[in-house]
């Protein structure tokens, strides 16, 4: 029973003005220091260059952070406007209300695939239109899939935490709550002790020890050692997990009072 | 047969009472109607006793089983609690494709039948949000109906509807009744009330009265 509603496929769309001013922003970077493929995803969406600087941080930060603001905010009503639609009429026919949220989770994660999708996409024919090439196809594909993978799960947490919180204390303190954490723990990466252990790290490729990233260090710059894709793509599942886990004890327990609205 | 037993069912909400101490014992196939002012407690007393909230105290009997332990929600319920809300991207069909599909009970025959019941086109492509509020509250009608539950709970299920739409949702509920569904109805029309209902009852600052009780 997936209710998928294409409206938000249209609202992922607008996303893709991000996709274009990073992909002209990382164009004016990546020319001059080798017309490849790989080169223009790792500054576009890849991360801030270690060691931190307060200049390169709030422009790299703000074209990384802006996006997944952006993706929070357009999703931010989407379990709890489903909630109220329909929560009478589907939770009076089955107790099992933890699949309806399972289903919302599921939706919601497809919608953040498919906004990096549109992300990525945009990007490549930024690049394809500017004449760059791929210089190692397998190295280009791990890059990728990489990058891929930790935004859209890194955003997915927060994604699912919004959607949850919204459904206890509204979209607007639920957006707050979510815009509030992300640049608390932004900044907090400055405290290179816990760098490794903040959501915000997870989604910078470029910080992760990584073979196909050896090559590319002088653009980049550093890593953290021992912080690898595999620990972030972990540390994301657990956080996935554990925010399903609260999401369904909310709504196993959730009195349904007057949320009734027309669709 | 008794169909809803409630025993001293009190809910406390932020600290403000709205259901006070509610006993009621009410049988199988009859229909039961509620009236009282906005706010007197008439959808919130809906809501418990579909298990839609847990009282603060007391109890809940729906055909022998108490909610909240032996069951979590009425295990044959339609319902329609104040305003109708469906999925706005899909038809009138598709929507309640999509809710009967939960408990997998009817076919789409059954589902195109309920919507005839209550008026409306189900070959109709307009999409939900196209449709009247009249024609909102018709499908909530039909999504209620269309598993042919044994319990009927209907907050105020004609306020949307013409002449011809009231006239039609009571032949239908009279209909219900004569399939054996006890059929709870609120509404502001005291006329409803009266014409459809076995037994009346008062709500008032969250007290329920049997109609006899208190000049209803």
């Amino acid at each position: 029973m997936y209710t998928i509603n294409r409206k938000y496929i249209l609202k992922l769309l607008t996303g893709l003005i991000f996709a274009f001013f990073i992909g002209i922003s990382a164009l004016s970077w990546v020319k001059p220091e080798g017309p490849y493929f790989e080169k223009l995803f790792l500054i576009g969406y890849g991360g801030i260059p270690l060691p931190l600087e307060i200049k390169s941080y709030l422009r790299s930060m703000l074209s990384l952070l802006v996006p997944q603001v952006f993706l929070v905010f357009i999703l931010a009503d989407y379990m709890l406007i489903d909630f109220t639609i329909c929560s009478v009429y589907v939770f009076t026919r089955t107790p099992k209300r933890n699949r309806w949220f399972i289903r919302k989770a599921i939706e919601l994660f497809f919608f953040t695939a498919l906004f990096y999708l549109f992300q990525f996409i945009t990007l490549f024919l930024i690049g394809q239109i500017s004449g760059l090439a791929v210089s190692d196809i397998p190295v280009f594909i791990n890059l990728i899939a990489n990058e891929f993978v930790l935004l859209v799960l890194i955003s997915f947490i927060y994604v699912l935490a919004v959607n949850i919180l919204s459904l206890k204390i509204g979209i607007n303190y639920s957006f707050l709550a979510v815009v509030l954490f992300i640049s608390f723990s932004s900044v907090l990466t400055f405290k290179t002790n816990l760098i490794k252990f903040i959501p915000v790290s997870q989604s910078m490729l470029i910080w992760h020890e990584n073979k196909s990233l050896l090559f590319y260090r002088d653009l980049i710059g550093d890593y953290i050692p021992n912080f690898t894709i595999a620990f972030s793509i972990a540390y994301a599942l657990i956080v996935i997990l554990l925010l399903v886990f609260i999401g369904i004890k909310l709504i196993d327990n959730f009195e349904i009072v007057g949320f009734e609205k027309e669709g | 047969m008794e169909a809803i037993r409630l025993v001293n069912l009190n809910k406390v909400i932020r600290k403000h009472p709205i259901l006070k101490d509610i006993n009621l014992s009410l049988d199988k196939g009859k229909i039961y109607g509620f009236f009282g002012r906005n706010g007197s407690g008439k959808t919130m007393l809906f809501r418990a006793i579909s298990g839609l909230i847990k009282p603060t105290s007391g109890e809940v009997y729906i055909f022998g089983k108490k909610l909240g332990s032996d069951i979590s929600f009425p295990e044959s319920l339609g319902i329609i609690i104040e305003s109708v809300g469906f999925w706005p991207q899909f038809t009138g069909f598709e929507n309640l494709k999509i809710l009967a599909s939960i408990k997998s009970k009817i076919s789409g025959e059954q589902i195109t039948k309920a919507i005839k019941k209550v008026g409306l086109d189900p070959e109709d492509k307009r999409l939900y949000s196209k449709y009247s509020l009249g024609m909102k509250q018709r499908l909530g009608i039909a999504q209620a109906i269309m598993e042919e539950p044994d319990l009927i709970i209907l907050d105020e299920p004609t306020s949307s509807l013409d002449e011809e739409g009231v006239q039609l949702i009571r032949q239908i509920l009279i209909e219900e009744k004569k399939r054996g569904a006890t059929i709870l109805i609120s509404s502001h029309n005291k006329e409803d009330i009266d014409f459809l209902s076995d037994e009346k009852f008062k709500m008032d600052n969250g007290r329920l009265y049997h109609s006899q009780d208190r000049g209803g």
